[in-house]
């Protein structure tokens, strides 16, 4: 047991080797908090990085640090040059020995109980991991400021921040004096599911000029009631198609569906999965990208 | 002739509560005008076309449900069989699966339910050819390759999951928990079609399944044809499960509860049995469905989530009074 005189004696030995011992502030030159709230340190930026986090990887590419990536999951695809990189595995529940061959000094992982018992795993093998959460539009802006700070390229992720408040700040003004739109987002069907509050994709609909119709559920994909979107009828109806996603096909060709307004009055729009399931540095892209979707009026502007 | 009054209302008043529940919030009042014309276009589209079709449906899969368990247990003499046991549902989930992973599924329409209902017949037909072995039906065999079966598939469909995009995992997951949304008028039309009239040939075999659950030697002196009622048995309990599987989705916990509590409160003969699993099946699909979009807004919770927590200690309520009487 260490009882009190122990204690002193520790500090007294402490005392008696600081001047030996390098200082703190030169061990840990980079210091982060990840979305697990742990505090990882390093001595200088990582250059050997395994991201198994899509987003993370493209703003790896985004802040020109994409030469210290040595692995990545099977789920990248953006941008062009990923394909490149080795490819390592799942992004959830991870192949701790392919990541391990690749000899990491950082694993990005998405956060959540789900990476809980990998992130044990690389702790008790001392490779550093840090974990990101990236389902609504802060979490992007802190995620590129953390890596910025880990990658020793602040002034780059300053940068990118500011290129994307003015993609999104572009898209704001060019549709700010249209009239809003009520839009249902359709993920799945059927049970009709769709987007609310908790997703980033509320926001950017926001943005783009519009108004989801189940703004007032809280989780960020709820199952609702084909009556409630009979109700609310919106004004407009996307359905994302993309490579990784088939999607629920043209929500139209559903018998029920016909008499919505949105149908009768052919705003029914197809977007794009693949850039719009994806919370990373293309933001701006997909927020102008849902706007010319909802908003057609738009669309002549880009050639 | 009391009970099948009792089930009878209980019916009607799981129509009517599946009728006037919704977060368009239209009540008797409403349903009344609406169903003598009046009302506009929109309550009339929510009232019969999103409505009523739903309720029929939770009517005609829930009854499905019920006889299917009761024929099972019956069949299998055992208390645990349901209509899910022997790969019916694990065979529609690969079918589903196998949809949602290639793509096909995007065409609409009714892609998944097909190969929802092909996977099921293949998974039938394989567990029928194992079990089957010169010319006759070992129940135990059964069971066996029933289950083995279903772990088989169960296997490959997590195996298509994993390797398949990320985004038919999240699809194949609420698919499984099962869904009447979005059901039509020309789904209940079809599972009308196949659902009673299999429903009334298992009725025909209550006689053959009485003399069944003497056991196989005491059927077979009582003239009973004891293979061709266990194959009926199967076939038919096989089929009513799987296109209420290919409707809806898996919805758990009807086909086992239902039939038992039939069991408990009227008596295990089959002659009354079956039917009355029927009614009983069909009243409490639609006051489970009623349940799951009724009292949260516009968010819908999965049928299967309410049939299990309404249904397991009501089942549990019955069986002590069934013990203790």
């Amino acid at each position: 047991m260490l009882g009190r005189g122990s204690r002193f004696v520790v500090v007294a030995l402490g005392v008696c080797f600081s001047p030996v011992a390098v200082p703190d502030g030169l061990l840990a030159q980079i210091a982060v908090e990840d979305d697990a709230g742990r505090r990882v340190e390093f001595t200088e930026p990582p250059c050997r990085i395994v991201s198994l986090i899509p987003a993370a990887t493209e703003i790896v590419f985004a802040l020109a640090a994409e030469n210290c990536l040595v692995g990545r999951s099977i789920y990248d695809d953006y941008p062009p040059g990923v394909e490149s990189i080795p490819e390592v595995g799942q992004a959830i529940g991870a192949n701790i020995e392919r990541v391990l061959a690749q000899g990491p000094d950082l694993v990005l992982l998405v956060a959540g109980s789900d990476n809980a018992r990998t992130v044990e795993q690389f702790q008790r093998l001392g490779v550093p991991s840090l974990l990101f959460r990236l389902n609504r539009l802060p979490e992007l802006r802190s995620t590129i400021e953390r890596l910025g700070v880990v990658l020793g390229r602040p002034e780059a992720a300053d940068s990118l921040l500011a290129a994307i408040d003015g993609q999104l700040e572009s898209v704001r003004r060019r549709t700010r004096d249209l009239d809003p739109v009520t839009v249902y987002y359709d993920i799945a069907y059927p049970p009709p599911i769709t987007i609310g509050a908790g997703s980033y994709l509320d926001a950017l609909l926001e943005i783009a000029g519009g108004r989801n119709a189940f703004h007032d559920m809280s989780a960020p994909s709820p199952t609702v009631n084909l009556e409630a979107i009979v109700v609310r009828d919106p004004d407009v109806i996307v359905y994302p198609v993309g490579r990784a996603w088939g999607g629920a096909g043209h929500p139209g060709d559903r018998p029920l569906w016909k008499g919505l307004r949105a149908v009768t009055s052919g705003n029914v729009r197809q977007v794009d999965a693949d850039l719009l399931h994806r919370l990373g540095p293309r933001v701006g892209d997909a927020a102008r990208h849902l706007a010319e979707a909802i908003h057609p009026e738009l669309a002549p502007e880009t050639p | 002739m009391r009970p099948y009054l009792a089930l009878l209302a209980f019916v009607g008043a799981a129509a009517v509560t599946g009728l006037v529940t919704g977060p368009a919030g239209l009540g008797i009042g409403d349903l009344g005008r609406i169903l003598t014309g009046g009302g506009d276009a929109r309550d009339r589209l929510i009232l019969l076309d999103i409505r009523a079709p739903r309720v029929v449906a939770a009517l005609l899969i829930g009854a499905a449900l019920g006889v299917s368990g009761g024929l099972f247990q019956a069949l299998l003499r055992n208390p645990l069989a349901e209509p899910y046991l022997l790969g019916v549902s694990s065979g529609a989930a690969l079918g589903a699966v196998l949809a949602l992973v290639t793509g096909v599924s995007a065409a609409g329409g009714p892609v998944l339910p097909l190969a929802a209902l092909a996977g099921s017949l293949v998974a039938i037909g394989v567990v029928f050819r194992v079990a089957r072995v010169a010319g006759t039906m070992d129940t135990r065999v059964l069971i066996l390759a029933g289950v083995v079966t279903s772990a088989f598939l169960s296997a490959c469909i997590t195996l298509l999951l994993v390797l398949g995009p990320a985004e038919a995992l999240r699809s194949a997951y609420f698919w499984t928990l099962g869904s009447l949304s979005g059901v039509s008028w020309n789904m209940d039309a079809i599972l009308a079609i196949y659902a009673i009239p299999a429903s009334l040939l298992a009725f025909r075999l209550a006689r053959d399944l009485n003399a069944l659950s003497l056991g196989e030697e005491a059927a077979a002196a009582l003239g009973t044809n004891v293979e061709r009622t266990k194959r009926s048995a199967f076939v038919i309990g096989s089929l009513l499960a799987a296109v209420t599987v290919a409707a809806a989705g898996i919805i758990g916990f009807v086909g086992l509860v239902v039939p038992h509590g039939v069991r408990l409160l009227w008596g295990g003969d089959h002659r009354r049995l079956l039917p009355m699993s029927f009614l009983a099946g069909g009243g409490v699909l639609a006051f489970a469905d009623a349940a799951a979009r009724g009292p949260w807004g516009a968010v819908e919770i999965p049928i299967g989530v309410v049939t299990a927590i309404v249904g397991v200690p009501f089942f549990l309520l019955l069986l002590r009074r069934g013990m203790t009487r």
